[in-house]
């Protein structure tokens, strides 16, 4: 008798998950967004189809105000791997010039994440894409089923999700339509972090700490990550030793001062911090309802 | 259950009764739900008692810490932080233990050694230590080559012409676990000759200002030019320190690069 | 008991190595608030993971505002979630939390006990491997106890957990659990459960959750994390069943690597296995069992993997991979139990998408032999069945799948049922056995065919499907259509829905399921007769669309023209030739369509005739132009 551990078991059915979509659908696309989870979603889908490259591109819907280390992971990641990776800017976007800053980070994320995304898919005729949130990340998400489905609009209809039993997945859906598919909806933070650890994949180093630039705005400790990041007059950055537990715009993600600059020092103030993950983006703080609302508006 | 809003002293009273319930055998999970307290603060505490004792477990008071007592007054430790959040009125780049007493003594009328001002920045972790340079020089390691590239070239151009050579920085102070509602503190520190400490301390992360009032009376009790090794501020992102480092070629700063492991200068300590 | 916070702080490197090798157990909850179920599961999440200080803020907050135990913790509030969704008007659910302790990682489903409770629980339940059921010790075996049995019983739930909760209010009696015990006992055993373990307990007080506790020195038995943490899981029960891999995709990179990729659903295999192919029935031999670490010497069940074979014989999605000795079986007629999952009533007659395993087939309910009351479990006939409807019908598919019984494998046996049109999941469902009826009858060859009957009346044989509302003036059309077929020598025949309606099918009403019945049956007959080599003609209002596409499905590419007689319904009321909209409006006729049935006009039909803008005769001329135009006729 073989026992799997609830890691093996994780990754198997992320992995069937993973196979059902290529099998039945047609244009699958994942989306990847430089972070962990991406990461694991990565390393997944590698496994998924081996020794084949994942059957699909890796989709990034940029929003120009990444983490320079995440750019740098980005292109080298997708060129180890050997897979295609797609680049959306909103042009709308670029056009307006719409950042963080003058336009706050509600229309931002509107504008160059959620209108990014839709556009992307659009102009690429995807009907399904991977993502890789997790049913722990909070309340609203426990039900969430591991194949959401969306309008031609790109509109989650909260009334129309499909139950799902055993391992069937129902993958049909009308022209137009498409599914957002999360391979990874059971596993929970220390999952990821744990199989980041034992499975050795690589991740952005700004999860680790190391001594970085920031400015305080509201108590919250931002990066200075380039010259476009506007300082107060006569406001000098620090250097602190910080690190990130989520990665996002680098305007909208607090750091946190740590001094984990290793995977078992990461887990270890994981387990024993005592705020949740979510609490490092700013975009929570817009208001309280926003997550539930993004996600009808198509925003992950 | 948040800690948050607990005085210190109830923390500490639920810590010690944490640790006393750990001692009985109860689990975390148990010991969290009787003092109220989060697991975490509850294995923080126990963690803390079996490395330290029971002396540990309580969250340590700024100018409180048992064994440390200080001898200076309520109205002496109000005067040391006013003072040290302005600039000395002294020519000083930023206050010494000897310049603190002389202030205190002018203010109160009573004598205070600048011994005890020593032992009460040590208390309040506002002694840093100076780098340790001294065989850096030789060393095959990414610090080495730093010192090597960045460092000696400057050093010794300065020491040939006559100049001084100081070590400073800007940290915050102190790190890790605090009581709750204790504004951080800023830290502005210098290392003159035999790591002599000039330091101010101030509410907020200093603004360019801060710095170039230090910098401005470096130079004005310097003979010849001055290099300073800083660690700790992004001076790249200011435009208004690289306009003034542009107008005073005789200052050389000298940023320590980050994430280099470098140490504390052990003569010092 | 819990995360060990110790371990955590001081050797996090042995903490992750303890970690490593934790299990994983599916679990359900069934029972309402009332009974306590929240609350067990905020404790169970409280003590057994480290809550989040700012989690636990919230909670303390919302104890004082919203909180039924006064100044103590209320743990339900942890989870109770839903109700704020359901404000929303999101109907479902099954919500999924997350915990772990030293030895296991756990996964509870928790479904709100409301009206959607049948749909939600065999969802949530589908999965689990052990299924926690809450009593309450004041109140006993109550109707909703019997239903969530059955439902679990219905599921195949192998472990069941009857909690039997607030003994702090009965005094902690033990004769009072007794009594519980033996009436459950007599119940379950009437179901099947079989494996049943029960535990007194206070989920509020913490007696027999996580540690025994001092009021019930009398109960011997395990705590109910004692019970979650040792409780052996299906994969590993699966793992004694013969080999079984469903195929969800051929990995083949290049000329020299074939993977047949899938999760082994139940036994194990090693490389040197004999196998067997099903439905084709064609056998191999094991060469590699590939991953991207390296090779496996052993696969389990619960693994996903990639197989490669010593022969090349082919083998696509939907086949399942067997041991050699006891392969699944095939068939394509079976007896099943269906859990009805829509608010559109499960209509016999009606194709339906099936997925099994990885195959997707068309199938169709034959026979709903009877539907059982969830709460009385007594068997009544059904024509139809509503949303959370269970009955045990017949299944007919269109070719033959590769499956197990349900009892065997969940894997294998388990289905759900797909709406053709809506592409909604209507249906779950599970195979009992297969019916054999079909395979003795085979299909007599017949010597002339289709294309020399065609050819010997010079056309080509096809369907003219009219479609319309009562009164659009489908009869009329379809009736000056063939008048000029015949007059240019064409072989004609006209189906008119009133004519069959006394003939054929006077069995049938005009409930949905019967309007479904004749559609079929006139399909059928239609396509007898295009086989005659004939030009058929049917005018029937015909409203469903998945219906039409049945009639269209019997049929070869080009033979099915859906001609779509467009008549707005004020006018075809107006017209009203029979009498039956003024009937129905007085509401003597039930079910019309276009007044209390609805009508669904085709999306794209061969041919749209606007009554309203050209006369029956120009309609008629458009119709032979367009049989000109596709050579069904000369």
């Amino acid at each position: 008798m073989t026992t799997l551990t609830h890691l093996q078991r994780l990754e198997a059915e992320s992995i069937q998950i993973m196979r059902e979509v290529v099998a039945e659908t047609e244009n699958p696309v994942m989306l990847y967004s430089v972070g962990k989870d991406s990461a694991v979603m990565l390393h997944l889908a590698r496994k998924a189809f081996a020794p084949s490259p994942p059957p699909f591109p890796l989709l990034h819907v940029d929003t120009r105000w990444k983490f320079r280390a995440m750019y740098e992971f980005r292109d080298r990641m997708a060129e180890e791997i050997g897979m295609d990776l797609i680049v959306h800017i909103n042009p709308e976007g670029v056009e307006k010039d719409i950042n963080p800053f003058t336009h706050g980070s509600a229309i931002h994320t509107d504008v160059m994440k959620t209108e990014g995304l839709k556009q992307a898919l659009e102009k690429y005729g995807f009907d399904a894409a991977f993502g890789g949130a997790r049913r722990d990340e909070e309340k609203s998400r426990a039900k969430e089923r591991v194949f959401s489905f969306r309008t031609a609009a790109h509109r989650w209809d909260p009334k129309n999700q499909r139950p799902e039993l055993w391992k069937l997945y129902n993958t049909r859906k009308h022209k137009g339509e498409s599914i957002r598919v999360f391979p990874l909806s059971n596993w929970t933070e220390l999952d990821i972090w744990q199989y980041i650890y034992l499975q050795n994949i690589p991740i952005v180093p700004l999860y680790y700490s190391a001594e970085r630039p920031v400015v305080e705005r509201d108590g919250t400790l931002i990066m200075v990550d380039d010259e476009r990041m506007p300082l107060e007059p006569g406001e000098v950055p620090m250097m602190r030793k910080v690190r990130f537990r989520t990665l996002g715009c680098y305007p909208l993600t607090g750091a946190i001062e740590s001094e984990a600059d290793t995977l078992p020092a990461i887990i270890q103030e994981m387990l024993l911090t005592n705020t949740s993950e979510r609490q490092g983006r700013v975009i929570d703080h817009d208001s309280a309802a926003s997550m539930e609302k993004k996600k009808q508006e198509g925003y992950f | 259950m948040a800690t948050k809003h607990l005085s210190p002293e109830l923390l500490n009273e639920r810590r010690l009764e944490a640790v006393r319930l750990r001692l009985d055998g109860h689990t975390v999970a148990r010991v969290a739900q009787q003092t109220g307290l989060s697991a975490p603060t509850v294995s923080a505490a126990w963690k803390a008692f079996r490395e330290g004792g029971w002396e540990a477990v309580p969250v340590r008071q700024r100018g409180r810490k048992s064994g440390q007592a200080s001898s200076l007054g309520e109205r002496e430790q109000h005067i040391l932080w006013r003072l040290l959040a302005e600039l000395p009125s002294s020519p000083l780049p930023g206050w010494s233990s000897q310049a603190l007493a002389e202030a205190i003594a002018a203010e109160t009328g009573s004598e205070v050694s600048p011994r005890a001002i020593e032992h009460w920045l040590a208390a309040q972790d506002l002694k840093p230590t100076p780098l340790a340079l001294a065989g850096l020089a030789r060393r095959r390691s990414t610090p080495g080559r730093w010192y090597r590239q960045q460092v000696q070239p400057v050093l010794e151009r300065v020491r040939q012409a006559g100049g001084d050579v100081w070590q400073g920085g800007v940290r915050v102070s102190p790190l890790g676990e605090q009581p709750p509602d204790e504004p951080r503190r800023y830290q502005l520190y210098l290392h003159g000759k035999r790591g002599a400490l000039y330091t101010r301390c101030l509410p907020a992360p200093p603004m360019a200002e801060a710095y170039l009032a230090l910098f401005e009376r470096l130079l004005a009790q310097a003979v010849g030019p001055v290099a300073l090794l800083f660690h700790g501020a992004w001076f790249q992102a200011s435009p208004e320190i690289q306009a003034w480092l542009k107008h005073h070629p005789e200052l050389h700063l000298i940023n320590v690069a980050p994430n280099l492991t470098l140490g504390s200068d052990p003569k010092v300590r | 008991m819990s995360h060990s916070s110790d371990l955590i702080a001081d050797d996090i490197a042995g903490y992750l190595k303890a970690h490593e090798h934790k299990g994983l157990l599916r679990f359900i909850t069934c029972g309402s608030v009332d009974d306590g179920k929240s609350t067990l599961i905020g404790r169970l999440l409280f003590e057994s993971k480290l809550l989040f200080e700012d989690q636990l803020a919230a909670i303390e907050a919302d104890s004082k505002k919203y909180g039924t135990q006064g100044t103590e913790m209320d743990f339900a509030l942890l989870v109770d979630g839903l109700a704020a969704e359901r404000e929303q008007g999101i109907t479902i659910d099954v919500a999924y939390r997350f915990f772990s302790t030293d030895k296991r990682k756990f996964i509870v489903a928790d479904t709100p006990g409301h009206e959607q409770y049948t749909r939600n629980m065999v969802t949530g339940a589908s999965n689990a491997d052990a299924a926690i059921l809450m009593v309450d010790a004041r109140h006993g075996i109550l109707t909703q106890t019997r239903r969530h049995s059955f439902l679990m019983s219905l599921i195949g739930m192998r472990k069941v957990v009857v909690a039997i909760n607030k003994m702090d209010l009965v005094d902690y009696s033990k004769a009072r659990f007794d009594e519980i015990v033996e009436a459950y006992r007599a119940f379950a055993k009437q179901l099947g459960l079989e494996d049943i373990t029960f535990i007194p307990m206070s989920a509020l007080k913490g007696d027999n959750v996580i540690e025994h506790g001092h009021h019930m020195p009398w109960y011997h038995g395990p705590t109910l994390m004692a019970y979650l943490e040792t409780v052996e899981v299906d994969d590993e029960r699966l793992q004694r069943d013969p080999f079984r891999l469903p195929v969800q995709w051929v990995n083949r990179p290049n000329l020299d690597f074939r993977g047949f990729t899938g999760m082994v659903t139940s036994g194990t295999v090693k490389p040197g296995d004999a196998i067997r192919v099903q439905p084709s029935g064609k056998t191999s031999t094991v060469s590699r069992i590939y991953t991207f670490d390296g090779d496996l010497d052993e696969a389990v069940a619960g693994q996903s993997i990639t197989l490669l074979l010593n022969d090349e014989i082919d083998i696509s999605r939907g086949d399942i991979i067997s041991g050699v000795e006891q392969p699944s079986q095939t068939a394509d007629q079976f007896e099943t139990t269906l859990v009805w999952m829509h608010d559109q009533p499960l209509l016999p007659g009606r194709p339906y998408l099936m997925k099994i395993g990885t195959q997707t087939v068309s199938a169709t309910v034959t026979d709903i032999k009877y539907q059982v009351n969830v709460n009385t479990l007594e068997h009544t006939a059904a024509k139809q069945l509503d949303l959370n409807g269970i009955g045990v019908c017949t299944l007919s598919l269109n070719k033959a799948v590769a499956f197990d019984p349900y009892r065997e494998s969940q894997d294998t046996g388990g289905f759900i049922l797909i709406d053709r049109m809506t592409n909604n999941t209507v249906g779950a469902g599970m195979l009992h056995f297969a019916l054999r009826r079909s395979q003795n009858i085979h299909r007599q060859h017949v010597d002339i065919d289709k294309q020399a009957r065609a050819l010997s009346k010079g056309q080509q044989p096809a369907v003219l499907w009219f479609t319309g509302l009562s009164g659009a003036g489908k009869s009329t059309i379809a009736n000056l259509v063939e008048k000029k077929l015949h007059a240019a020598g064409q072989h004609t025949y006209l189906l008119d829905g009133d004519n069959v309606r006394h003939g054929l099918n006077r069995d049938l009403g005009f409930t949905d399921a019967d309007r479904v019945e004749n559609i079929r049956r006139v399909g059928e007959m239609a396509k007898l007769m295009v086989d005659a080599g004939l030009i058929v003609l049917t005018a029937f209002i015909s409203p469903f669309r998945s219906e039409r596409q049945l009639a269209s499905d019997l049929l070869d590419d080009g033979e099915f023209i859906e001609i779509f007689v467009d008549t707005p319904l004020d006018v075809a009321e107006e017209r009203d030739p029979k009498g039956l909209y003024r009937k129905a409006r007085r509401g003597e006729l039930k079910n019309f369509t276009g007044i209390d049935s609805a009508y669904e006009p085709p999306e794209s039909p061969d041919l749209h005739i606007k009554t309203g803008e050209i006369s029956s005769e120009a309609a008629a001329d458009a119709i032979v132009a367009l049989l000109r135009e596709r050579q069904i006729i000369a």
